[in-house]
């Protein structure tokens, strides 16, 4: 068949007196298939928190003030060349980059280079209520709320056209880390503006301007996005002329893919799978430490979860080590609270509940459920560093619940209807975990857990309780380190109590991509970055890492 | 001699008899015949013979290659899937879903599409010409899409995979029966027996009835073989029975994700759904090729 | 024959007035608010909510409704997705394009060797080829085509490397989407890189159509067959064969003209039974056609996009069932005899 195909390409030549084969292979060679798990939700990652959103966008069309480099473990520069923190510690200052293009698409050139008017749009579109894109395309900026970044900033205010002033209502040491995520991006004043003009605000989400390395082409829902290269570039890379997402959901399909060389790229690969089946020389695998925590959340609200006992009794109902040893393959640590080990706030002291059939009928009977009752497991769509198949770790508990008496529907959606049914609280139970934006241990609270959280439907477990609040408020005020070690051990503790989650484990981060393929970034913070990515051919591999 | 008869007097064999003597002078059709036999009865006793619970997971024997491999177990004779449990103990479950299941929503609609048909093909004039028109339509666009839309309607669950299966049926029984009817209710011997005074319900009965069987059965097997693949190919898209119940399209489907590694899992609900469908398919078409003979003989 | 052909578009216009019938009371029974479900506007938009109130006249009596759907559907404006917010109608043309790229291909395919195979088997009637044919055509007939997909996967794609595992293209090959169907938009398009990028087509495209060929493939084996085999008992073919005439002129003017008869009033139906596959298919190969996009609105809730592809494709089956008979009548007049014999 390939020959036939050959064939009918050569009949193709003759027929639409096609270029010659040797310019032919051009696009191949100079552009990168990436395989991602899923939709991005849209092209501003302020807009969301989904994993699949920050690696299709973030890094890739858009550039933040502030970087951080986490081989030195500090910040770097990017848009801003500098920053200093004034007035004991109430006022940041940043001074701007000069001569940075923002990309000049088919839809828009810009007039003028990227200056302090860009910062205040991309500020103040989540900042100001009044802001005239606030309420464009929903309105909801989930990380800026439930990391508190929108109560802390008080305003923002331009100097001159390369130096802008952030004015903070507290001291707080958490935000230039909040301005280093994937999530404070920068877009572009002029863009938004024009938009306004033509009447068409909600194309900012969608035909997306930035400064970044890629400038969007096209997407095709469920299938490709595309990218071309920045020519314009204002630091190193990008090296590859075209980068291509192709939407392949299936775990297993993507693997394949990989293997038969339709994908440059995979995240999420299944490792022992792809150990088994591929030689190194064809393809790397490589982890990364991955601060995230898997969990199956109970919305509390729902009765019967509003019982702390029941939950309880779920927590035991459920074999974690099984589950371990099934969905992971062993590659997973079993969470021994919510804090991965990685951080320095954990502790070896095990916070969670052993499996014990028997303690958990018991426990359910206590409750006033002796006989069970029904309820439903909702369960991830697609692969996340935390877990690998979601809807295989749902058909194991549904079965330890089988054996308690409660009986258990798992529901599935495609990944972004999913996580907007889930912000609207329609759940009774969800296997979902977390992957914390900073290394903070606040981070891995607060987002999930509090109030705020509750409010801007990131809190899965629907829970809001004033007197965890309170802990977790305690916990950022307290400068000792050693002390604040000792508050987080009892939100642990208050967590391990209450229940609103079962935490269930903590695992790196897996992507794979062909040995051709050098210089992909996969910081532990935040999504992956194709700028420094490039093609090497076969005979340079051997002569060294051109990574820089 | 009492029972003699006085007069040579050749019995002609009733259509289905007909059918029958021809079938059994077929070798496939005979076998097809026993499979689907030996299916039904596994299925009737498959709470009964099922080695393990089809939900049962063993830990200790996660993707366990069926027993004829070298790293086999004799205990776990199909292999075991991603979560331990045993092939052979979910394929013979299955059959319940997979066959069990399409049989109950044929006879309902198969109950339903007949009496309606009948009462179409007796009754004469405008309705029974737009019902005609109507049905045209409606046969015209496949089972799966109609079968699609209901189960958006009514949401992914068993029950209602078979209300969605059993109401697109309907219609293509109520079709076939309606022109048998029609073609048959002005032959010479209807109108001799009508000319006798029979009422229309002995007609229909007596009369009409066993001269169309042939068409009832073979609309039978080819609606069985359509419910089969319909439920199947729902549940390979997720649409339909929902896990962990073992349906063969829906092990099939969850069966892609470690296919490389244990293709058992992938191979043998296959094999099922695929024996099942061909056994009705080797008897509806041995059936038409039947009717066919009996026509080119008359 | 102008007569029975305005019968037959008459009834096709009937047929489609049911079907925007049925699909304008699907929004009823689809979960959530009917108005919703029918433009993609949800109530929280309140502006644009009420807009849309006004101009699908939901303040009236459920038959204004239907007049009022009737009309947007007939100007274009099939509502817009829920997800993505883009208008239906306008996705519709080039997802149109791929799945009939996909389906003519492999309506040709088992066209052009179900009659020869078919036309074989009757010529050796009851000899092992006759058996060998009809006995793989009855199995592959009964293989669940998402089984035979992957099988075939496995098989070429990851086993022998012959073939890609899914999707139209290389997406690195930058190919705007014009039509929708491939090969026609890499003819259309000015790239650098045509021959390349037609070749990787191809290469992408033969599996898909001969998973989708293989089920309308045996059933055609089998009319041919039968057609043949009822043909070759005729007087005239006796007669033709009194006359001394050669066999294959006996076949190729005589018996498989009048064999195709039956053949071709069954392509409608085979027709039908291709799309019922091909959104399997489609979902399988990744193909961004009708088929997947149907049943991913379905997975979504997506009622608007669900709408759009259930009257695309039953609109197209409808078409192409019709289009098969007025062909059928035409070519063979004594078919309309026996239908105006009928009534």
């Amino acid at each position: 068949m390939r020959t036939l195909a050959a064939l009918l390409a050569t009949q193709c030549l003759f027929i639409l007196g096609c270029s010659p084969p040797s310019e032919e292979i051009a696009p191949l060679e100079q552009g990168l298939i990436y395989c991602s798990e899923g939709n991005p939700e849209s092209f501003n990652p302020q807009l969301g928190t989904s994993g699949t959103t920050i690696d299709a966008t973030s890094a890739q069309i858009y550039d933040r003030l502030i970087d951080y480099d986490s081989g030195q473990q500090q910040f770097v520069p990017a848009l801003a060349t500098s920053w200093e923190a004034l007035d004991k510690g109430l006022r940041y200052r940043f001074h701007l980059r000069e001569n940075v293009a923002f990309q000049s698409t088919p839809w828009f050139t810009p007039d003028r280079q990227f200056n302090a008017y860009d910062v205040l749009f991309s500020f103040n579109r989540w900042l100001q209520d009044e802001h005239p894109y606030h309420d464009v395309n929903g309105g909801q900026y989930p990380f800026f709320v439930s990391s508190g970044l929108i109560h802390l900033i008080d305003r923002i205010e331009r100097v001159d056209d390369h130096i802008v002033d952030f004015h903070l209502v507290r001291p707080d040491s958490s935000f230039l880390a909040n301005l280093a995520t994937d999530f404070a991006v920068i877009l572009s004043a002029e863009y938004g503006a024009e938009l306004m003009h033509l009447a068409a605000p909600q194309q900012i989400d969608r035909q997306p301007i930035g400064t970044g390395p890629f400038q969007f082409v096209e997407f095709r829902k469920d299938f490709v996005i595309r990218y071309t290269r920045n020519e314009d570039y204002w630091r190193e890379g990008p090296y590859i002329e075209q980068l291509v997402y192709v939407i392949t959901p299936n775990a297993n399909k993507r693997m394949l893919k990989l293997i038969t060389g339709e994908c440059d790229v995979i995240p999420y690969p299944l490792v022992d799978e792809l150990a088994k089946l591929a030689s190194d020389t064809e393809i790397e695998v490589t982890s990364e430490v991955n601060p995230n925590i898997a969990f199956w959340a109970f919305n509390t609200e729902h009765p019967p979860f509003d019982q702390p006992m029941v939950r309880r009794a779920l927590a035991h109902a459920i074999n974690r080590p099984a589950i371990i040893q099934t969905i992971y393959n062993g590659n997973a640590r079993l969470a021994s609270g919510v804090l991965p080990e990685t951080s320095w706030a954990f502790s070896e002291q095990d916070q969670t509940y052993p499996y014990d059939p028997e303690r958990a009928r018991q426990l359910l009977a206590e409750a006033g459920y002796p006989d069970g009752f029904s309820m439903d497991i909702w369960a991830m769509p697609v692969q996340r560093a935390y877990n690998p198949n979601a809807q295989r770790m749902a058909e194991l508990i549904q079965s330890d619940l089988a054996r308690i008496g409660v009986n258990a529907d798992i529901v599935s959606y495609e990944w972004n209807a999913f996580r907007r049914r889930l912000a609207r609280n329609e759940h009774d139970s969800v296997l979902i975990g977390w992957v914390a934006d900073n290394a903070d241990p606040d981070n891995f609270f607060r987002p999930i857990l509090s109030c705020a959280a509750a409010r801007s439907g990131s809190n899965r477990a629907n829970w809001c309780d004033p007197e965890f609040d309170k802990l977790l408020v305690d916990a950022i005020s307290e400068t000792n380190q050693a002390a604040r070690k000792a508050i987080y051990q009892d939100i642990e503790n208050y967590v391990l109590e209450k229940v609103p989650l079962v935490p269930i484990a903590n695992s790196l981060r897996f992507q794979a991509h062909r040995s051709d393929i050098k210089g992909v970034e996969l910081p532990p913070y935040g999504g992956l970055s194709f700028r420094k990515a490039r093609k090497v051919a076969p005979e340079d591999m051997t002569a060294g890492e051109p990574k820089p | 001699m009492p029972n003699a008869s006085i007069y040579f007097q050749q019995r002609e064999p009733s259509p289905l008899r007909q059918i029958w003597l021809h079938m059994n002078t077929n070798p496939y059709a005979v076998a097809a015949l026993y499979i689907l036999g030996i299916l039904m009865v596994i299925m009737v006793l498959s709470p009964l013979i099922t080695p393990y619970s089809p939900d049962q997971q063993f830990a200790d024997a996660i993707s366990h290659p069926p027993s004829w491999h070298d790293e086999g177990e004799i205990r776990f004779l199909f292999g075991t899937d991603d979560l331990g449990r045993d092939l052979l103990s979910r394929i013979i479950a299955g059959s319940v879903y997979s066959l069990g299941y399409p049989i109950l929503a044929v006879a309902i609609a198969a109950t339903i599409g007949i009496t309606i048909g009948a009462w179409a093909g007796m009754s004469s004039g405008v309705q029974s010409s737009t019902l005609n028109h109507m049905l045209d339509v409606i046969l015209s666009i496949p089972s799966l899409l109609l079968a699609l839309v209901i189960i958006a309607i009514l949401g992914p669950a068993l029950h209602n995979v078979m209300i969605a299966i059993t109401l697109v049926l309907i219609p293509q029984f109520i079709h076939s029966v309606h022109n048998a009817i029609y073609d048959e209710r002005y032959k010479e011997y209807v109108t001799a027996s009508r000319l006798n005074g029979c009422s229309r319900w002995y007609l229909l009965t007596r009369v009409i009835f066993p001269n169309i069987t042939t068409v009832v059965v073979m609309q039978l097997t080819l609606a069985l073989s359509t419910a089969i693949l319909d439920i199947a190919a729902l549940g390979f898209l997720g649409l339909g029975v929902q896990p962990p119940a073992p349906e063969w399209g829906t092990m099939l489907a969850r069966s892609l994700d470690q296919v490389y590694l244990s293709p058992w899992t992938m191979v043998l609900p296959g094999i099922a759904l695929f024996l099942t469908i061909l056994s009705i398919n080797v008897l509806g078409d041995s059936i038409r090729t039947a009717i066919q003979e009996r026509v080119r003989n008359v | 024959m102008i007569y029975y052909s305005l019968r037959r578009l008459f009834l096709l216009v009937i047929t489609l007035w049911l079907l925007t019938i049925f699909i304008f009371l699907l929004n009823y029974l689809f979960p959530g608010d009917p108005l919703t479900n029918m433009t993609g506007i949800r109530a929280g938009d309140e502006f644009a909510y009420n807009i849309a109130r006004q101009a699908y006249a939901f303040d009236q009596s459920i038959f204004t409704q239907y007049w009022h759907f009737l009309e947007h559907l007939l100007s274009g404006n099939w509502g817009q997705s829920l997800v993505t917010q883009r208008p239906v109608f306008d996705d519709i043309l080039p997802l149109l394009g791929a799945t009939l790229e996909l389906s003519i291909l492999a309506m040709l395919i088992s066209l052009v060797f179900g009659v020869s195979l078919g036309l074989y088997a009757a010529l050796n009637l009851h000899r092992p080829a006759d058996t060998i044919i009809m006995g793989i055509s009855l199995s592959a007939y009964s293989v669940p085509v998402f089984w035979l997909a992957q099988l075939l996967i496995l098989l070429f794609a990851v086993k022998l490397g012959w073939t890609p595992i899914s999707s139209q293209i290389n997406p690195l090959f930058d190919i705007d989407v014009v039509t929708g169907s491939i090969l026609t938009d890499i003819v259309l398009s000015d790239v650098p890189y045509r021959a390349a990028a037609f070749a990787d087509a191809l290469n992408h495209l033969w599996l898909p159509v001969i998973v989708l060929a293989v089920m309308p493939l045996t059933m055609l084996i089998r009319i041919t067959r039968d057609a043949m085999l009822d043909v070759l008992q005729k007087n005239y073919i006796r007669a033709a064969r009194a006359r001394g005439l050669s066999e294959a002129r006996i076949m190729l003017r005589h018996g498989l003209p009048n064999a195709m008869q039956p053949v071709v009033r069954q392509l409608g139906l085979q027709f039908s039974i291709l799309m019922s596959n091909i959104i399997i298919a489609e979902m399988i190969f990744n193909w961004p056609g009708i088929g997947s996009w149907l049943v991913k609105s379905i997975y979504e809730r997506d009622y608007p996009v669900l709408q759009g592809g259930l009257l695309t494709l039953a609109a197209l089956i409808l078409l192409v069932n019709v289009l098969v008979e007025l062909f059928h009548a035409w070519h063979y007049p004594q078919v309309r005899k026996e239908l105006y014999a009928e009534r």
